[in-house]
């Protein structure tokens, strides 16, 4: 270019008759006084790190706020096939670790994303293509939200896939372990539907007893059969009439069956499970009163929970442990229980509590629910073992292969057993199972390395601080003697104004900021909204790096051979 | 049409028939009825030409060299302490190289406050890259300022016309007026070849290393050399036109004459009346006018006085330490002579003191008596 | 705003000679923008002078005259008279000074031509001292702050001259604060005074990293500091009288603004504290102007 080329005059005629200057400054290349340089590097989200479903959660976010409904269904079920479950009974991690938070709170992404799901299938019920036909056959037993993940996946790669569920329908916890009134089952009844008409085979009210036994039919398996067997107190009174797991209740509960009328139910247990065991016995009309060890503080059940289950009329006592339950001609009568004092924690971190001598007192009770933690039933130890720590540092993943293609997942292999992490575990178990079929075993989730966006790295000077989004709830009279769903739906106008929100943390949403605070004009946007910088004039004054608002731009000291 | 007017509204004709587009002007005496009448010419719509009344007279120039640079023929007029306020913008207009036309009326500098005539204080603005032609009568006033529009334009360099206060600026001559149809074919529109223009964008006056710097200067100095080739046609077209012949330097008498008397300004038409009366007596004296000061006509003072052998100085002015300017300008004209005259300065007039035909019989009867002069600087009418 | 666009208006080039997050040419690339090529702009002396780069080069893509320090406002009356007698009325004149030939060296010239209401834009782009010369104080220079020839044992003793209040007194059509920190207000600013006839002046705040003593990157943080500690309030003042505040500050302490500038590191805590009571002072009485009139927030 002309303009690049140095004026040198050689002769005074060569002169304007006055310093009259016509060129342009190119020839100026001021990208030598460079010492920094500046450089666009996305980083990941906290929300996409933390979400054990490996959602790409940023990015969805950020098509619903363009209100690319579609769009950001297909990505979500491009790595989650439970969108609609996980907006409603995720206790979503994403949102704790979102940077938001710090700033005023964070982003409602839960509710996000059940907007986007429940839109999206209301809308849209096209399936993503299948992909050509494998040949390759894979068994999987368990149909729980790691079973179903991990069938999903394999469909959609083409191999075939059959499901195998002990129970009469499918899903697993999903269904009998989570009361309707946080997961209606017609939400779950469509999630499932679309799975299978990827083209699964289904065979439920079927046990596998021994895997061996289908060698032929498949492949490979998958082996996602959870935690079905309940911990007991080891208390007295513990057996007989009038006590039950937390799970049996539930299950019972969640496949229809009528339950006598509950009068006054004694909960034992601080977890999840617990909680909904109560709030469920609360519908059915009893007046449960549930019992933790601990203190409020110690309560492994998600806290919000158990704000919900108290203005419910859910009383919680802490510090209680039952010592007896007390039957009169076999009926239950009264849970004896003793105060605890909490000591100093254990190798948990968790305070331990201790019984406080003559501290003894009785609660009433007509039915008592222990839910004192679950552990996988008898089944998986058929199959060889569970995969512990020692087959991690032997190398092999914690999906790793067992016995000739035989992969185990779901609350057998994950160390914290919730929904999304058995979403996660059944996606990554597809993809081992798929490279062991001879695929790619290509994780849709792969972009989940990287330094995560910490948020003292961001810059706020562009974030007004602005209201979450109020989560409609289900008015607390509405709620008596029924299952209708307590969470209500957010208005698509509520959805655009909460994503609007997001930082998207080190991720370049093209907002400009580098190009128009550039003192030296070196920024240059291609068609396709991406940014390069001209070094050639760059004078590494570090401004675009500073006022990107969501450190998607790094700087480096400049390095010149 | 012939027209009794004072020498300050001879400057406003000029300007009006210049076709003058941007004047910017504050007052001073005795400069103020220039732009008065040029005021009046524009609210009357006899002058298309918008009046910035500014608040200054560095901004009076400041606003010139913006109008020229524009593309704008631009016209200011200014004294003494105007003129001395002006001195910085006076360099940069001609180092931008805007013809802008400035008519100075000589007044002295203060203090003491002084509003009468001394040319000390446009002199002193020697070296600033103007032209300067100084004027006899209202009719070479106004007749120069066509004249340094037409010269200043083609050479691009702005110029001054300087004359005297109060025996110019307010006295009353008849002067004859041109139509404006000759005076359009004198002088035709201002047709820069560059200036701000949006549609061909350029930088004046970046700053300029001494790379180049140099040869910009170099470059001013060519052309105000070339004023010599350019202003000789422009006087005989002028004459060609209007029918009035001048010169650069004017010699009166001078054939045979042992003594030259050097003046400017309206001291010369009085000396031009004293070497007549000498002449009568016998004396071989003569007179030498000199219009144009800068560039200075070296050649023709030569050329003037090269062979008599004595020349006498005048000067209204004073260059403290070093004599009358004119006397200068002159000795460093002819040092290089082989045969050069014995120059004799002599200071009179100064803070408009008058000098009368004695005066200058003094001045003259001085340098005849002596063989060399005895001091470097004769003062003249210095009460003792 | 849309960076394309950006690139299609910019009419700053770049190879420019200014020194690292240099706060003058992000202003300047800002107001060109709004006013577009039909412009010609007036430089007096200041850092642009150096920045637009030496002969025979320049790095605005509009005509430019580079004029003598304390003749902005006149020359561009010129300029204005000149291109007005050529009947191009329509182009804009821009006369674009540094804070000491407005507030000080400039400032019979600026008051001049705004009390002629010409027709020009007059924008001063203040990096509060006389930075091209090497960082003396001028009449712009806060309260307090370290210059080179107010070094920190006797450091500015006089608050920083109010330029709009000397440019409001004038009861021109228009006046208006800027800052590089928020260029889409600088830009309608700009965008408005085109419309307007007679005298626009245009106050912009262009932080300058070696002269205020921060590292180059955080000049548009300054900025906006500036005025959201009311350091430097956002407002526009229509013929003299009517006042709109067009940026809610977020009311930051002073001491978070003076923290991040070398130029302030010598001062001790009653200081700070004087300075923020005189910060609160001047942004009450702004209000108190403001509410003359229908008291608003507004953008630009």
């Amino acid at each position: 270019m002309s303009e690049l080329k140095k004026i040198i005059f050689k002769s005074e005629a060569e002169m304007p008759s006055s310093p009259v200057s016509r060129a342009g400054t190119l020839a100026n290349l001021t990208g030598s006084w460079r010492y920094l340089r500046p450089r666009y590097e996305e980083k990941l989200s906290p929300c996409i790190a933390a979400c054990p479903a490996g959602e790409r959660v940023e990015a969805w976010l950020r098509l619903l706020e363009d209100e690319r409904y579609a769009e950001a269904w297909h990505l979500i079920k491009s790595v989650n096939p439970f969108p609609r479950v996980c907006g409603r009974v995720c206790f979503h991690p994403c949102e704790t670790e979102c940077n938001r938070g710090q700033y005023d709170r964070p982003i409602a992404i839960h509710a996000l994303e059940r907007f986007v799901a429940d839109r999206a299938r209301a809308d849209d019920k096209g399936r993503p293509p299948s992909a050509r036909k494998t040949g390759k056959s894979v068994g999987i037993v368990g149909s729980g939200p790691a079973g179903l993940t991990c069938a999903y996946h394999l469909a959609r790669r083409g191999h075939s896939v059959t499901v195998y569920e002990a129970e009469a329908e499918l899903g697993g916890m999903l269904r009998y372990g989570i009361p309707a009134y946080r997961l209606p089952k017609a939400v779950l009844d469509e999630e499932i539907e679309d799975i299978i008409m990827l083209g699964i085979d289904v065979h439920t009210n079927t046990r596998v007893e021994d895997i061996e036994s289908l060698r032929r039919r498949h492949a490979a398996f998958f082996v996602a059969t959870g935690f079905g067997e309940s911990n007991r107190l080891q208390i007295p009174g513990e057996e007989g009439e009038g006590v039950l797991t937390a799970l049996e209740f539930l299950r019972n509960t969640n496949s229809g069956c009528s339950v006598e009328p509950m009068g006054r139910v004694v909960v034992i247990g601080g977890g999840n499970a617990a909680i909904d065991a109560a709030r469920t016995a609360l519908r059915l009309g009893g007046h449960p009163t549930v019992l933790y060890r601990r203190s409020r503080a110690e309560m492994p059940a998600y806290a919000p929970e158990v704000e919900e289950a108290e203005r419910e009329g859910v009383s919680v006592h802490f510090l209680t442990q039952p010592v007896e339950i007390v039957r009169e001609s076999g009926r239950v009568v009264l849970v004896e229980c003793v105060l605890n004092r909490l000591g100093e924690p254990d190798a948990t971190g968790r305070k331990q509590p201790i019984a406080i001598p003559g501290s003894s007192s009785l609660i009433e009770a007509d039915t008592v629910i222990i839910a004192a933690g679950e552990r996988p039933g008898e089944y998986p130890l058929q199959i060889g073992s569970i995969p512990d720590s020692k087959a991690e540092e032997s190398g092999q993943s914690k999906h790793g292969k067992f016995r000739n293609g035989i992969f185990v997942g779901g609350d057998l292999t994950e160390p914290r057993r919730t929904v999304a992490h058995a979403i996660g575990s059944g996606r990554r178990a597809a993809m081992q199972i798929d490279k062991f079929l001879g695929g790619s075993g290509e994780d849709p989730a792969s972009y989940l390395d990287g330094d995560v966006v910490r948020f003292e790295s961001l810059n706020l000077d562009y974030f007004p601080h602005k209201p979450r989004v109020r989560l409609p709830m289900l008015p607390l009279r509405e709620r008596e003697k029924n299952f209708g769903e307590i969470g209500l739906g957010i208005s698509p106008q509520s959805a655009a104004e909460e994503a609007d929100r997001c930082f998207h943390c080190g991720v370049c949403v093209a907002c400009d900021n580098c190009s128009v605070f550039c003192p030296d004009i070196v920024v240059r946007k291609s068609s396709d909204g991406t940014y390069s910088i001209d070094y050639d004039y760059c004078k590494g004054c570090g401004i675009c790096v500073h006022e990107c608002p969501r450190n998607a731009m790094s700087i480096d000291e400049e390095i010149r051979t | 049409m012939k027209k009794v007017i004072m020498g300050n509204h001879a400057v406003s004709h000029a300007v009006r028939l210049a076709r003058t587009q941007v004047v910017a002007a504050y007052p001073i005496t005795p400069q103020t009825q220039i732009v008065e009448e040029l005021s009046n010419m524009c609210a009357e719509g006899k002058l298309r030409a918008k009046f910035i009344k500014v608040e200054s007279e560095h901004s009076a120039m400041a606003c010139c060299i913006g109008a020229a640079a524009a593309g704008s023929r631009a016209f200011t007029a200014t004294s003494s302490q105007g003129l001395a306020l002006m001195h910085e913008l006076l360099h940069w207009a001609a180092g931008a190289r805007l013809p802008v036309v400035l008519a100075e009326v000589n007044r002295a500098l203060a203090p003491g406050w002084n509003i009468w005539t001394e040319q000390t204080d446009s002199l002193a603005q020697r070296d600033t890259g103007w032209l300067q032609f100084y004027c006899t009568s209202n009719q070479e006033i106004l007749d120069s300022i066509l004249i340094a529009f037409r010269v200043a334009e083609e050479v691009s360099l702005p110029a001054m016309v300087v004359y005297d206060a109060f025996y110019l600026s307010h006295t009353y001559e008849a002067v004859d007026i041109p139509e404006q149809e000759p005076v359009d074919a004198f002088l035709p529109p201002y047709e820069p070849s560059v200036k701000l223009d949006v549609d061909n964008p350029m930088a004046f006056g970046s700053l300029t290393t001494p790379e180049y710097y140099m040869e910009m200067r170099h470059k001013i100095e060519e052309a105000t050399e070339r004023v010599h080739e350019v202003l000789p046609t422009t006087y005989e077209e002028f004459g060609r036109i209007f029918g009035r012949e001048y010169k650069a330097v004017e010699p009166y008498r001078c054939d045979g004459a042992d003594l030259i008397l050097a003046t400017s300004g309206t001291v010369s038409s009085t000396a031009q009346l004293v070497i007549e009366t000498l002449r009568e007596r016998g004396m071989r004296v003569g007179g030498l006018n000199i219009r144009m000061f800068r560039p200075f006509p070296a050649r023709a003072v030569r050329e003037a006085l090269g062979r008599c052998k004595k020349v006498a100085v005048l000067d209204r002015n004073i260059s403290f330490g070093q004599g009358g300017i004119f006397a200068q300008e002159l000795k460093s004209a002819l040092c290089n002579e082989p045969h050069r005259p014995q120059v004799f300065g002599f200071i009179a007039g100064l803070g408009g003191r008058d000098i009368t035909p004695a005066s200058i019989e003094e001045v003259i009867l001085t340098a005849d008596k002596l063989d060399a002069p005895e001091r470097e600087i004769e003062w003249i009418g210095l009460k003792t | 705003m849309n960076h394309e666009q950006i690139h299609e208006e910019e009419l700053v080039c770049s190879g420019h000679y200014a020194c690292q997050g240099c706060g003058g040419v992000i202003a300047m690339r800002h107001a060109l923008r709004a006013l577009g090529p039909n412009t010609i702009v007036v430089i007096p002396a200041c850092c642009w002078s150096v920045i637009a780069g030496p002969f025979p080069y320049s790095a605005l893509k509009v005509p430019v005259f580079h004029a003598a320090f304390e003749t902005g406002g006149a020359t561009a009356s010129g300029v204005r008279a000149g291109l007005d007698m050529q009947g191009k009325t329509e182009v804009n004149v821009l006369a674009w000074a540094g804070d000491g030939g407005t507030f000080d060296i400039g400032l019979q010239s600026l008051s001049g031509a705004v009390e002629r209401n010409e027709n020009i834009i007059y924008a001063c782009y203040d990096n509060e001292a006389y930075m091209n010369t090497g960082i003396q104080r001028s009449s712009a220079t806060p309260l307090r702050a370290w210059t080179t020839t107010t070094p920190e044992l006797f450091s500015k003793e006089t608050p920083k001259k109010d330029i709009v209040q000397i440019l409001v007194g004038h009861k021109i059509p228009y006046v208006a604060t800027a800052s590089i920190g928020f260029p889409d207000d600088l830009q309608a600013k700009f965008r408005k005074a085109k419309t307007i006839e007679g005298t626009k002046f245009i106050h912009i705040l262009a932080p300058c990293p070696p002269g205020w003593k921060y590292s180059s990157e955080l000049t548009i943080r300054v900025a906006r500091l500036a005025a959201h500690c009311k350091v430097f309030p956002i407002y526009e003042v229509f013929d003299g009288e009517h006042y709109v505040i067009n940026l809610e500050p977020e009311g930051k302490p002073v001491a978070e603004y003076l923290a991040m500038q070398g130029r302030f590191s010598h001062l001790t805590e009653r200081q700070i504290q004087e300075i923020q009571a005189r910060v609160d002072y001047d942004w009450e009485h702004l209000l108190h102007k403001a509410m003359l009139e229908k008291f608003e927030f507004r953008g630009a």
